[in-house]
């Protein structure tokens, strides 16, 4: 049974009840639009300030059901065999006691699973296709597709499509706020929920990768996801007001920088997800740049890596996009077949996280 | 959530022989392209998207200038199988006794 959203804020408090020496209970400051809190359960050995991290985030897009299952589960099992003592198993991709030993000793998980509950309870409850979560319609717009934003387009990366791209590059975003999927916001950050990531990510300046968990392609996305990369002029990048004219436009010789190092650390660690998924039922996922078909702003894997780029001091984050499985709202058995693939990915990520993007290991 | 609100919505899968031909498509019949538009080549050396349309935008989707050069085909009435799927949520809380919690899909071993 998939879980409701009640039930994911009791699992993590009671898997940090069960395992209070290898979790810490966090609690993002900003109350949802209907008033939910939400939660972020910590897991690893060391301290928050001691070892690097990993923020896992799911359920930003509420029609997508299984990401916050999958977080839960894995924060589970990860809990349960590290105090047990024993490996993990997810079809045909295993990992020893010793590699999650390891693995808690040496990095800690952030887990946020289901950052957008208003939406999620919509979706479960009275429209299975809604995405976004449930900011009320503005004054004078009645229609239901009025009311919610559309999270993943909200966060502070080139958000203003409108001033930040070329008129043509179709940028997959919207000003409307009642276009009934991909609505910005009336500003950038505006939601709780946004502000909830942000506040993990600048509260726990460990943090150090970003995965972000949604459905469904299948495929692993890594940076960037506004323009075609190219690793050549480190001028032309998404803070160049010059190129606010032109940018998004595919095959224009114009792109967003992204060294050869980090293209290649991104691409290696995507593909570590992919060969651990595959591994588990030979579903082979793929690795993509974001950018895809056409051009995002606001998603929060963009704006993670951007961080590093805005301000120098802060933390470079590796950010990506899991779209699993293929379905939003799969049967419950396959549901599960999908989390495996997840957790295993997200297993061998953490595993390898170290080793690819430092070529070392703590 | 629109004005086709009381009207099933099908994934649609849509596959062309080029990207260019698939862009075209969505360029004119601007469908809901899912989480990010993002498309997958095909066994066949095509390429191919999933998209969520209305039955009445299905319709006029296949009657497009340019869907003569995609194929689509819907794999899933996404309405019907959510009234399937609401029948597999948690009702209630599970973990309401302090002592209960998840446990994950993965072997222990």
């Amino acid at each position: 049974m998939y879980l409701n959203v009640t039930e994911i804020e009791s699992a993590i408090t009671n898997l940090n009840v069960a395992h209070p020496e290898t979790t810490q209970l966090i609690e993002p400051p900003h109350a949802t639009h209907e008033g939910r809190t939400t939660q972020v359960l910590r897991v690893g050995t060391r301290a928050a300030d001691e070892a690097d991290g990993i923020l896992a985030l799911g359920g930003l897009h509420a029609r997508e059901w299984v990401p916050p299952d999958a977080l839960v589960s894995l924060a589970a099992d990860l809990l349960e065999a590290h105090a047990g003592g024993t490996g993990l198993r997810y079809g045909g991709t295993a990992f020893t006691a010793a590699q999650i030993a390891t693995l808690l000793d040496t990095v800690n998980l952030f887990f946020f699973p289901c950052a957008n509950p208003d939406g999620r309870a919509h979706s479960q409850t009275v429209a299975g296709n809604w995405r976004k979560n449930r900011r009320p319609a503005p004054p004078g717009l009645g229609g239901p597709s009025c009311v919610g934003v559309d999270l993943n387009r909200n966060f502070d990366f080139l958000w203003d499509h409108t001033a930040k791209f070329a008129a043509d590059s179709d940028v997959h975003t919207s000003a409307d706020p009642c276009d009934p999927q991909q609505y910005r916001g009336p500003a950038v950050a505006s939601e709780p929920e946004t502000r909830n990531v942000v506040w993990v990510l600048d509260t726990f300046p460990r943090i150090r990768w970003h995965v972000d968990v949604h459905s469904a392609v299948p495929v692993i996305l890594h940076s960037w996801g506004d323009d075609q990369n190219q690793s050549t002029k480190s001028a032309d990048n998404f803070t160049n007001p010059a190129l606010d004219t032109v940018r998004g436009r595919r095959n224009d010789g114009i792109g967003e920088f992204i060294t050869t190092h980090d293209l290649d650390t991104a691409v290696r660690l995507a593909q570590r997800m992919h060969d651990a998924i595959f591994g588990v039922r030979s579903f082979d996922y793929g690795v993509e740049q974001a950018y895809g078909l056409y051009p995002t702003s606001g998603a929060s894997d963009d704006y993670a890596f951007s961080r590093h780029v805005v301000e120098p001091d802060d933390t470079k984050l590796f950010a990506f996009t899991i779209e699993c499985g293929t379905s939003q709202q799969p049967t419950f058995g396959e549901a599960e077949n999908v989390i495996r693939e997840v957790s295993a990915g997200l297993v061998a990520f953490a595993l390898g996280a170290h080793d690819i993007t430092d070529g070392t290991h703590p | 959530m629109s004005e086709h609100d009381d009207e099933p919505v099908y994934r649609c899968h849509v596959v062309a022989a080029t990207t260019d031909a698939l862009r075209e498509f969505i360029d004119e019949v601007r469908p809901d392209t899912g989480c990010r538009p993002v498309a997958r080549k095909t066994a066949d050396g095509g390429v191919g998207i999933d998209v969520y349309l209305h039955e009445s935008r299905l319709a006029q989707a296949r009657s497009a200038k340019s869907a003569a050069a995609v194929d689509i085909t819907p794999v899933e009435n996404t309405t019907e199988n959510w009234q399937a799927r609401t029948r597999e949520v948690g009702q209630g809380n599970r973990f309401a006794t302090r002592g209960d919690h998840p446990h994950g899909l993965g072997r222990k071993e």
